[in-house]
């Protein structure tokens, strides 16, 4: 079970260009783990993440999430952009309330509107923001926001979650306070989550294992296993472990960079 | 963990209007302003001499708003009429061919050169034509209002639409939502205060159509007719009072409109 990657491939072509985005990634995410994906901009990041939730086919290779192969988007995926994206005008409940109208649009809803709404007032309740459920986007912090917008990812209680640099606009003080509240939503959910990222005490901080891309066509150049205790602790930032961790990483990417950039592919 | 007060910007500014002291500023201001300006008209005439052909003073034009004032207003409604079915139809037009050129590709090239040479052509040059076309009643009046009133609409309306972020399109189609529903729920709120600002603009455009149209036809209906007509008597007195009437129809239309606007689209 968990998500399966198999030597999975991306070319874009236009008619008078031909862009391979990513090469031959092959990876197993095991259920409720949490797997960060690094790598220098450019090395095809987000595409991957469009990959796993079927929104984008893949040239080469396939995905499957619990044994399924993925042929277009199933709907059993949480999705957090950089950008909060919330409708703006739409209150903070009825933006996490979206994933319900979307699903019941297409009739697959699999509770009633009573329990969809219960449990956006209880993921409200978990990020702390339940007293701004009438509140509108504009009237939030960029970190509330991006809370209302991780509630919104789980609202439908989606086996994946797909995070794509969500704290990358967040000042430093706010992103790490979001990685310990990530962490304490992400023990609470059991959520399996790919998490894309160019910050490495972040990634360090979050995951289980890294995996660093190399520049494009990104592939896997290797995997870091965190070997953290967990529940992570803002304390343990400064611990030696830690910072070793976050040595052995920005290695790795050095070698990405260097590596990646003198062959292109035509 | 709780939300911080501090996180939050919730505090609204308190508009210097909305006191109610600005408010009464807010009308007292311009009325003084207006009031000054007919004082300052009327001095102008009295120290200068001007012949009240050219410049009427101020007492003669308030003579033709009291004493043909319902002949007036009975024109600018006449008028009102071509206004508000142009701005009407042309902008559900521009709003559907906003739309549609937004939505298939093909259609978007199709029309789109023609929408530019018609939309880079001064209106005016039309105008032979449709008097040829339609003769110098209602429909051509029409048609030469919708023509303006049209292209704020469209290109407002597709302005706003590929505004819409890329991660919301795919959030919805993540969910397997279709794309009526991503139109109704995600791209036509987005677009609305575009596609308003838009139709705002083919208000005033609308008014340049009704009146010009009807400028161009001496003899037939409607209040620039009239204008003309008084023209031809060096009547400026009447012209200058028809202007007024005219101003004042574009006002009150206006602010309804931009009120209607900031109701419509609360969030901006």
């Amino acid at each position: 079970m968990g998500i399966e990657l198999q030597g999975l491939g991306k070319t874009f072509q236009t008619s008078d260009l031909t862009v391979e985005a990513l090469r031959d990634i092959s990876v197993n995410v095991s259920d409720s783990e949490f797997v960060s994906i690094i790598g220098p901009s450019g090395c095809g990041k987000s595409t991957l993440l469009r990959l796993v939730s079927g929104l984008i086919p893949p040239t080469q290779g396939g995905v499957s999430i619990d044994g399924v192969p993925v042929h277009g988007p199933a709907g059993n995926i949480g999705f957090v952009f950089q950008a909060p994206t919330l409708l703006k005008w739409r209150t903070v409940f009825k933006n996490v309330m979206f994933p319900y109208e979307v699903l019941a649009s297409q009739k697959r809803t699999v509770m009633s509107r009573q329990e969809y709404e219960n449990r956006a007032e209880l993921l409200l309740e978990m990020v702390g923001i339940e007293d701004f459920r009438d509140a509108y986007p504009k009237q939030l912090s960029g970190g509330m926001q991006q809370r209302v917008s991780i509630c919104r990812a789980l609202l439908h209680d989606p086996t994946l979650l797909l995070m794509d640099e969500p704290f990358g606009a967040l000042d430093e003080f706010t992103r790490e306070r979001m990685n310990e509240e990530l962490m304490r939503i992400w023990r609470e959910t059991q959520k399996t989550v790919l998490f894309v990222t160019h910050h490495i005490p972040e990634a360090v901080f979050l995951s289980d294992r890294i995996l660093v891309l190399s520049a494009r066509p990104g592939r896997i150049l290797g995997e870091i296993v965190v070997d953290l205790p967990r529940p992570r602790t803002a304390e343990m930032r400064d611990s030696v472990a830690f910072l070793e961790q976050v040595v052995i990483t920005r290695r790795m990417i050095g070698k990405a960079d260097g590596g990646g950039n003198s062959k292109e592919s035509p | 963990m709780t939300a911080r007060v501090g996180e939050s910007a919730t505090e609204s500014v308190a508009p210097v209007l909305g006191s109610k002291a600005g408010r009464i500023r807010r009308f007292v201001d311009p009325i003084v302003f207006a009031l000054l300006f007919v004082a300052a008209w009327q001095a102008f005439i009295w120290i200068t001499g001007f012949h009240s052909v050219v410049l009427p003073p101020p007492s003669k034009v308030w003579g033709v708003l009291w004493n043909q004032g319902d002949f007036l207003v009975g024109n600018m409604l006449t008028t009102a009429v071509t206004i508000g079915w142009g701005f009407f139809l042309g902008g559900v037009m521009g709003f559907v061919a906003g739309v549609l050129s937004n939505h298939f590709e093909r259609v978007k090239r199709a029309i789109h050169p023609i929408l530019v040479a018609l939309y880079v052509v001064p209106k005016a040059v039309f105008i032979p034509l449709f008097i040829l076309w339609w003769g110098v009643g209602f429909e051509y009046k029409l048609v030469v209002t919708v023509l303006l009133a049209f292209f704020p609409v469209t290109e407002n309306t597709i302005t706003g639409l590929t505004g819409v972020e890329r991660e919301m399109v795919e959030l919805t189609r993540s969910l397997q939502g279709n794309r009526w529903f991503g139109f109704r729920k995600v791209s036509l709120p987005f677009a609305l205060p575009f596609v308003l600002a838009g139709l705002r603009i083919a208000l005033t455009e609308s008014f340049i159509g009704g009146v010009l149209s009807e400028i161009l036809v001496p003899g037939s209906t409607g209040i620039g007719s009239r204008i003309v007509e008084a023209a031809a008597f060096s009547n400026t007195e009447f012209i200058i009072a028809s202007i007024m009437v005219i101003a004042a129809f574009g006002i009150v239309s206006y602010f309804l409109f931009l009120w209607l606007e900031r109701r419509l689209t609360f969030w901006v």
